[in-house]
């Protein structure tokens, strides 16, 4: 029986002394339910350690640990990436040393309080930078960078999401080619800057600019033709091209350029029916996954020489049954594992796709939600991992199907199970006290979330 | 019919470890343990000549160490093996290699095995002597590094395939019985299934003393070793380069570096 409320989930992490249970649930536990856990996962100094340093260890459980003042372990709390804000501004009021702020300054749940208050006070260029790399920095804390440090971190702030176009004018002014080329792909570069930047001749600015989606229509006109292959192919994949363009560019001399047009999602049948005809296979491969190739289109690519053009074929989204009945044959078990995941394959097809002595197929059916369950049941006896992996990701495996795969032997295939909305808690509770700890920690995970809600 | 398997549970190494206060080792405390890798693939091995038997073949597993290693003979047990042994007593602190491939060579001479595999080394320590040794000491035939093998059981003779250098392969006849050493690769070693770590979780494990294999203190441990750690240290770290700089920036560089390197 699983427990029935979080208290009594508590009570059966306590009793189990198991550290991976007692800190899954440390969040619904209260009073001395949560001194007897706090006490369980830091009896000893390696259990500690260990999970200080696990990337699954719950933000309240690291604050707890942070609690013990012991360098070693703040130097792994302070790396761990579910430390959370408060923690990390704790840890900085409390500590000076220059390895745990630089630690910090990177981390991706740092406050922008905690960020500023390192940008204003800290002369370590190494911390700076680590402030100017993290995507929490904030436009007011780039400037006031910008304003202690001058150009030093121009490369950094040039990259960065939150930097203000005012800033990106200033650093573009007195930046290099690289500078420059970091400034015209960023999202608020203004305009101003951007039709500066057409008339630069460096290659490296161009090419960046070629793929900004702000860029003036008629600037990227120009881009389009210029003699640089580098800049051509880049203008080929922005969306803003005009369509007279595109036709242009899919005519292209450099097989880069026209791999980039065929790329597109936005092609005409009748371009598509040209870049079919393309002499490079790559090209052929991106209009074959197109899905508004037209049929007749696909059923000539699905004959084609290569076989990662007839694979795409079976991948495409719109391709028909017949065609995939075709595909279904073909020589090459790659081709044919491409239909067996196919979301259009027929239910006689992956009947009959079931017995192919292809790994890949295998999967395929096995991932397939068309896929009947009598066959899954069959495919959940396999000895290969890959093939019952697919019947647990299988979004339409029934209970009945993933009941015999609790007892598999891969802890991943019984970890992904936790979560799998066909089982019923009294199934995920048989893994409570399972051999692996990872396992035990999600189930007990699992129940706490759902006594949480 | 029995196969001795010798495995060994291995240390890993934790980040930000810190070394013991004598500085010869890692404190304990930064270590993470397990089945060496190498021995998975012996044991892997010694479970498929079981299988694929008409006749009885008992498989043992054998490993030196303290309590804590039971786990790593337990998931033995839990993978198909018949029985674990686990030799220990405090004396043993501090013997070499080779003094634990003549505590092996004890062991199999109670045992009487028909064969005896060991992993190519460990993947903590890294000697590849304790099989070799082993051989040496029971004056067995031996192979190293066995990538493939065919032997069923009873057979008096073993073929097999010797990983060496270049990709180069050499076919083998060893009289049996042998020591093997067995590579990385040479089968896939399977996950013990729930049912088995049920199963193995029951299973007594044998232990037994230096003095139950008739040895004495002066046979182990740092008495024994011919070899001892002086220290343990970070050495200096050689010479590597971030490079900084914008995307385009760091890409240009790169491809500077190669073209460097390859003298363009």
């Amino acid at each position: 029986m699983s427990p029935e409320n979080a208290h009594a989930l508590v009570k059966v992490a306590i009793e189990s002394k198991d550290i991976y249970a007692a800190v899954a649930v440390y969040d619904i536990a209260h009073g001395d339910d949560r001194t007897a856990l706090e006490a369980i996962f830091t009896h000893e100094r390696r259990h500690i350690l260990k999970l200080a340093r696990w990337e699954h260890t719950p933000a309240s459980v690291l604050k707890a640990l942070s609690k013990l003042h012991d360098e070693t372990v703040q130097l792994r709390i302070d790396k761990n990436p579910s430390t959370d804000g408060s923690t990390l501004e704790q840890q900085y009021l409390e500590v000076g040393s220059s390895k745990l702020i630089d630690l910090i300054a990177q981390h991706g749940n740092a406050s922008v309080e905690v960020l500023l208050g390192i940008a204003t006070r800290e002369d370590d260029v190494q911390i700076v930078k680590a402030v100017c790399s993290n995507p929490n920095s904030d436009d007011w804390i780039l400037i006031t960078i910008d304003r202690r440090f001058k150009s030093y971190f121009d490369r950094e702030i040039a990259v960065h999401l939150n930097a203000p176009s005012a800033l990106l004018e200033t650093i573009y002014a007195r930046g290099n080619a690289y500078i420059k080329a970091a400034v015209v792909t960023h999202k608020n570069c203004p305009q101003t800057l951007l039709e500066k930047a057409s008339n630069e001749s460096d290659l490296t600015i161009l090419r960046h600019l070629a793929g900004n989606e702000n860029i003036a229509k008629n600037a990227l006109v120009r881009l389009a033709q210029h003699t640089d292959p580098s800049v051509r192919r880049v203008a080929a994949s922005n969306p803003l091209l005009c369509h007279s363009e595109v036709e242009k560019l899919a005519r292209d001399k450099v097989v880069a350029v026209r791999r980039a047009v065929a790329s597109r999602s936005d092609l005409t049948p009748s371009l598509l029916g040209y870049l079919a005809q393309d002499s490079y296979h790559w090209v052929r491969l991106w209009v074959a996954r197109n899905p508004a190739m037209p049929i007749d289109l696909l059923a000539v690519l699905a004959q084609d020489d290569n076989m990662e053009v007839r694979r795409s074929v079976a991948r495409n989204a719109e391709c028909p049954k017949e065609l995939l009945k075709q595909l279904a044959e073909d020589d090459v078990s790659w081709v044919r594992a491409a239909v067996a995941y196919q979301k259009n394959a027929a239910v006689d097809l992956l009947n009959k796709l079931q017995d192919d002595d292809d790994v890949d197929v295998l999967c395929g059916v096995a991932n397939n939600g068309h896929t009947p369950q009598t066959v899954l049941q069959r495919l959940a006896k396999s000895k290969n991992d890959d093939i019952r992996r697919g019947i647990i990701l299988n979004v339409n495996a029934s209970r009945k199907t993933l009941l015999p795969l609790l007892q598999d032997p891969y802890y991943l295939h019984r970890l992904l199970l936790v979560g799998n909305k066909a089982l019923l808690d009294e199934d995920r509770w048989t893994m409570h006290d399972d051999a692996d700890p990872s396992v035990r920690f999600i189930v007990f995970k699992w129940f706490a979330k759902k006594f949480m809600q | 019919m029995k196969i001795l398997v010798a495995v060994k549970e291995v240390a890993a190494l934790d980040e930000d470890f810190e070394l013991r206060d004598d500085g010869r080792d890692v404190d304990e405390d930064f270590l993470l343990y397990d089945l060496n890798e190498w021995d998975d693939f012996s044991l892997e091995e010694a479970m498929r000549i079981k299988e694929e038997s008409d006749t009885d073949v008992e498989v043992v597993v054998v490993s030196i160490g303290p309590d804590r290693i039971e786990d790593s003979l337990r998931k033995c047990l839990a993978k198909g093996a018949d029985r674990a042994i686990r030799v220990w007593d405090d004396s043993m602190e501090g013997s070499d290699s080779i003094t634990i491939g003549h505590v092996l060579a004890a062991v199999a001479k109670k045992e009487s095995p028909n064969m005896i595999f060991a992993g190519v080394q460990s993947s903590d320590e890294a000697n590849a002597s304790t099989g070799i040794s082993l051989a040496s000491k029971l004056g067995w035939p031996h192979a190293a590094v066995v990538a493939g093998l065919k032997y069923a059981a009873n057979d008096s003779k073993a073929l097999i395939s010797r990983e060496l250098e270049s990709g180069l392969s050499q076919e083998v006849e060893i009289v049996c019985p042998s020591v093997l050493t067995i590579q990385l690769g040479i089968n896939t070693p399977r996950y013990a299934s729930l049912r088995g770590i049920k199963q193995a979780a029951k299973i007594d494990i044998e232990e037994l003393s230096p003095s139950d294999l008739g040895l004495s203190d002066q046979d182990v441990g740092l008495n024994s070793a011919k070899s001892n750690i002086r220290r343990m240290y970070v050495p200096v770290k050689g010479r590597a380069e971030i490079i900084e700089g914008t995307p385009a920036e760091k890409a240009a560089k790169l491809i500077d570096i190669i073209k460097n390197f390859k003298g363009e």
